[in-house]
C-alpha cells in the first residue's frame, strides 16, 4: 500500500521548532504515537515538550485530530489517515 | 478587623459595618451570594431601588499573593433576571482590601449623580455632573490626574444610559479602564444608582494571622506559578492562543453561530497579533499585568501601524464574538471596536453575540467592518437601533425575529459553541449566571469534548472548581499551575486569617455557593426551562463537527441537584 500524507499544524511554542505547517509522510497504520516519535527523532526540544520523563504525553500539549481531541483520551492509538489534520496547541482557555 | 462598607445613595450616607460571622469565611462571588440571598428580595426589579450593587473582594485580596486581586461585582442582573457576579482584573480590589473593606454594598434609590471616594478617612459624596456623558478613557484620565494613585471602578455611557449590557470599568497598572466586570449589565445596576465612579485610595499591608508561614507559602506559590507551562504560555501567546485550538475544535463561533471554523482564523490567531505586536513596536506588547504583583502577564498592548496603542487588552472572547461570529478577520478592526467598547462601558461578548444576531436578519452583511462601526455609533446616540443592540442578543433576536440567538437565561454565550464544546454548553444551560463561560470552563480539559455522556460531570467539577478562584479572588489561569496543590492556597488561607481550613472546605464551600446562587434563580422565578440550551443547538447541526448539542436532559437536571 501506498504512504500516508498527513498535515501536521503547530501553534504556540510547537510552531519554532515544527514550523507553522508540514506534510509528514507515513505507513498506511500508523498511529499518532508513531507520528509523535518521528517528529520527536527529528527535533529533540519536541520529545521534551511531548513527553514526560516516563514516555507518557505529557499534560503540557492537546492533540486534536479533525476536530476531536485525541492525545489524552484513546491513549495514542488513533491510527492515521490520508489527509488527516493533526495540530498541536498548549492546554490553555480564554477569558 | 475586615469590615463591610454600606452606602446609601438616596440617604447619602455611608457606615462601616462589622463582618457577621456567616460571611467571615467567604469572598467575592461566594459572599456576593449570600448578601444577594440576605438582602435583594430575588423578585425585585434589577434596576429599581431593592437591588443592590456589590463590590466583593477575594479572601486574599491585597495580600501580594500574585494573580489574588480579582474583583467581584454582583447584583441582581437586568439582563438575565438572575443573580449575577461579574469578574474582572485591574488594580481597585487590591486597593480596597488595604483600606480594610471586604465589600462595598450600594442600595438605595437615588436623587442626583455623584462620585464616590472611598479613602482611609472615610467614605464621600462628590458632585458627578463635570463627569456625567465621559467616555471611561478621557473620564479616567481627568480623574487620575486629580487623585493620582487612586484606583477607578467607573461606568461610561452604556451603564448611564442603563443598557442591559453596560459593564463595569476599573482601572489597570496604567490606569487604563480596559478592565471590564462586562456580563450581565451591572454597568445599569451602577447607572441605576447613579455612582458615575467610584475612587479608591488605599495603601499599606493587609493583616497577616501569621505572617512567616503566609510569606513562606506565597514563595512556594509564586514558584510554582512562574515554572508552570501553562503560565509562559499565557504570557506568549494571550488568551488569543484559542482561536486556532477552538477552530481545530471546529467551535469557533462564525457568522452568527452558524459554523465552527473560520476561513480567516489565521489572520485573527495569537500567532497573527504576536507577529503584528512585534514588528510594528512602539508601544506594544505581547505580555501585560492587569494587575500589581502578576507573574503570568496574559494581557498584552494591540498597537495600530504607527506602533500606538490601539487597545489593552486584545483578549481571545472579544476576537471570537467581534471577530470571526461577525466574518471579521481583521485584529485591526476588531481591536478598534474592541476599545470603542471599552470607551462607552459595554460588554463585547454581549454586542458581537447582539450584532451577529442582527447580521443575520439582514441589517448588516457578516464582514462589513463599517456597518460595525456604525452600529456603535448608533449606541453611543442611543438610537433605536442602538439601544435593541445593546440590550443584548437575545432581545434582538425577539426584535427582528432571528431564532437562532446564541444565549442562556437572556445572557450571550462566549465563544465556544456548545455544540463542539459540549461541556461548556452543560455550563451555558446551568450555571445560574446564565451563558458564562467563566462560571465552568471545560475547553482546557483532556477529554473527547464531542461526547455526550462526560460532559455534565466534567461542568460540574469546572463549575466547582470556578467557585474557588472566584471566592479566593484568584484568576483562573492560576490553576494550570495550581489546581493539583490546592493545599498552597489552603495555607495561604490559613495563614492570613488564622483559620484551620482542611482541604474538604473547597468542595464544601464551592456547593454552598452554587446552591445559594440556585436559591436565588429559583426564588426569582426560573424553573426547567431556563436550564436548556435552544433548538438552535440542540436541533441545528454545527456542520464542522456534524453534531447537536445532545447532552441528556436527565444529565442537566441532574447535576442541578448538585450531587
Amino acid at each position: 500500500m501506498n504512504d500516508i500524507t498527513v498535515i501536521v499544524r503547530a501553534f504556540a511554542d510547537f510552531r519554532a521548532i515544527l514550523g507553522a505547517q508540514t506534510e509528514v509522510m507515513l505507513a498506511p497504520g500508523r498511529t499518532i504515537r508513531d507520528l509523535l516519535e518521528l517528529l520527536s527523532k527529528e527535533h529533540s526540544s519536541f520529545r521534551e515538550k511531548v513527553f514526560d520523563s516516563d514516555g507518557r504525553l505529557s499534560e503540557g500539549i492537546d492533540i486534536i485530530i479533525n476536530g476531536r481531541n485525541v492525545g489524552h483520551t484513546q491513549n495514542l492509538t488513533v491510527e492515521l489517515q490520508d489527509g488527516d489534520q493533526v495540530f498541536f496547541f498548549r492546554p490553555l482557555s480564554g477569558g | 478587623m475586615d469590615k463591610f462598607l454600606r452606602v446609601d445613595v438616596g440617604h447619602l450616607t455611608a457606615v462601616h459595618e462589622p463582618v457577621a460571622e456567616k460571611y467571615r469565611k467567604v469572598g467575592g462571588r461566594s459572599l456576593i451570594a449570600k448578601l444577594l440571598l440576605d438582602e435583594v428580595k430575588p423578585t425585585c426589579e434589577p434596576l429599581g431601588k431593592h437591588n443592590r450593587l456589590i463590590l466583593a473582594t477575594g479572601l486574599l485580596a491585597g495580600t501580594g499573593v500574585s494573580c489574588a486581586s480579582r474583583i467581584s461585582i454582583g447584583g441582581k442582573s437586568p439582563l438575565t433576571g438572575g443573580i449575577k457576579e461579574s469578574n474582572s482584573g485591574g488594580i481597585s480590589v487590591d486597593q480596597l482590601a488595604r483600606l480594610g473593606i471586604k465589600a462595598v454594598i450600594i442600595e438605595g434609590a437615588p436623587q442626583d449623580w455623584h462620585l464616590l471616594r472611598i479613602t482611609s478617612e472615610g467614605c464621600s459624596f462628590l458632585p458627578a455632573g463635570e463627569y456625567l456623558g465621559m467616555e471611561t478613557y478621557a473620564l479616567c484620565e481627568a480623574l487620575l490626574k486629580r487623585f493620582p494613585k487612586a484606583a477607578i471602578t467607573c461606568i461610561g455611557p452604556a451603564g448611564e444610559k442603563q443598557y442591559l449590557s453596560a459593564g463595569v470599568c476599573h482601572t489597570d497598572i496604567d490606569g487604563k479602564p480596559g478592565r471590564l466586570s462586562a456580563r450581565g449589565g451591572l454597568g445599569a445596576v451602577m447607572g441605576a444608582k447613579k455612582i458615575k465612579v467610584i475612587v479608591i485610595e488605599g495603601k499599606g499591608p493587609v493583616p497577616l494571622a501569621d505572617a512567616e508561614k503566609f510569606k513562606e507559602t506565597r514563595k512556594a506559590y509564586t514558584k510554582l506559578l512562574m515554572d508552570a507551562p501553562s503560565s509562559k504560555a499565557y504570557r506568549d501567546f494571550g488568551t488569543a492562543a484559542m482561536v486556532q485550538k477552538v477552530n481545530a475544535m471546529g467551535g469557533l463561533p462564525t457568522n452568527n453561530f452558524s459554523h465552527g471554523r473560520f476561513d480567516r482564523a489565521d489572520d485573527i490567531s495569537a500567532e497573527a497579533m504576536v507577529d503584528r505586536i512585534q514588528k510594528r513596536d512602539g508601544e506594544g506588547r505581547t505580555t501585560h499585568q492587569c494587575m500589581p504583583g502578576c507573574v503570568i502577564g496574559c494581557s498584552n498592548v494591540y498597537p495600530d501601524i504607527h506602533g500606538k496603542t490601539i487597545v489593552s487588552p486584545l483578549e481571545y472572547e472579544t476576537i471570537g464574538l467581534l471577530g470571526s461570529n461577525l466574518g471579521i478577520g481583521d485584529l485591526d478592526v476588531i481591536a478598534k471596536v474592541a476599545y470603542l467598547c471599552n470607551d462607552m462601558g459595554i460588554d463585547t461578548i454581549e454586542v458581537g453575540a447582539a450584532i451577529g444576531v442582527a447580521m443575520e436578519a439582514g441589517i448588516a452583511r457578516f464582514g462589513d467592518s463599517e456597518a460595525v462601526f456604525r452600529i456603535l455609533e448608533e449606541m453611543k446616540q442611543g438610537t433605536v437601533l442602538g439601544r435593541v443592540i445593546a440590550s443584548g442578543a437575545m432581545i434582538t433576536g425577539k426584535v427582528f425575529g432571528v431564532l437562532n440567538v446564541p444565549a442562556v437565561k437572556g445572557q450571550a454565550m462566549a465563544a465556544y459553541d456548545p455544540r463542539a464544546i459540549k461541556g461548556l454548553g452543560v455550563t451555558y444551560a446551568t450555571s445560574a449566571m446564565g451563558a458564562d463561560h467563566t462560571a465552568g470552563h471545560t475547553a482546557r480539559a483532556p477529554v473527547d469534548h464531542l461526547d455526550p455522556n462526560i460532559q455534565a460531570a466534567l461542568s460540574l467539577k469546572a463549575q466547582k472548581s470556578m467557585t474557588i478562584v472566584d471566592c479566593t479572588g484568584l484568576c483562573v489561569f492560576t490553576m494550570g499551575a495550581i489546581g493539583a496543590r490546592l493545599d498552597l492556597v489552603l495555607d495561604l488561607l490559613n495563614a492570613r486569617y488564622g483559620w484551620d481550613l482542611d482541604m474538604g472546605w473547597f468542595e464544601r464551600m464551592g456547593i454552598e455557593t452554587l446552591k445559594d446562587e440556585y436559591r436565588f434563580n429559583e426564588l426569582a422565578g426560573f424553573n426547567r426551562a431556563h436550564h436548556r440550551l435552544s433548538e438552535a443547538f440542540t436541533e441545528r447541526e454545527l456542520p464542522e463537527v456534524k453534531s447537536v448539542f445532545d447532552v441528556s436532559d436527565e444529565d442537566i437536571d441532574k447535576l442541578l441537584r448538585y450531587p
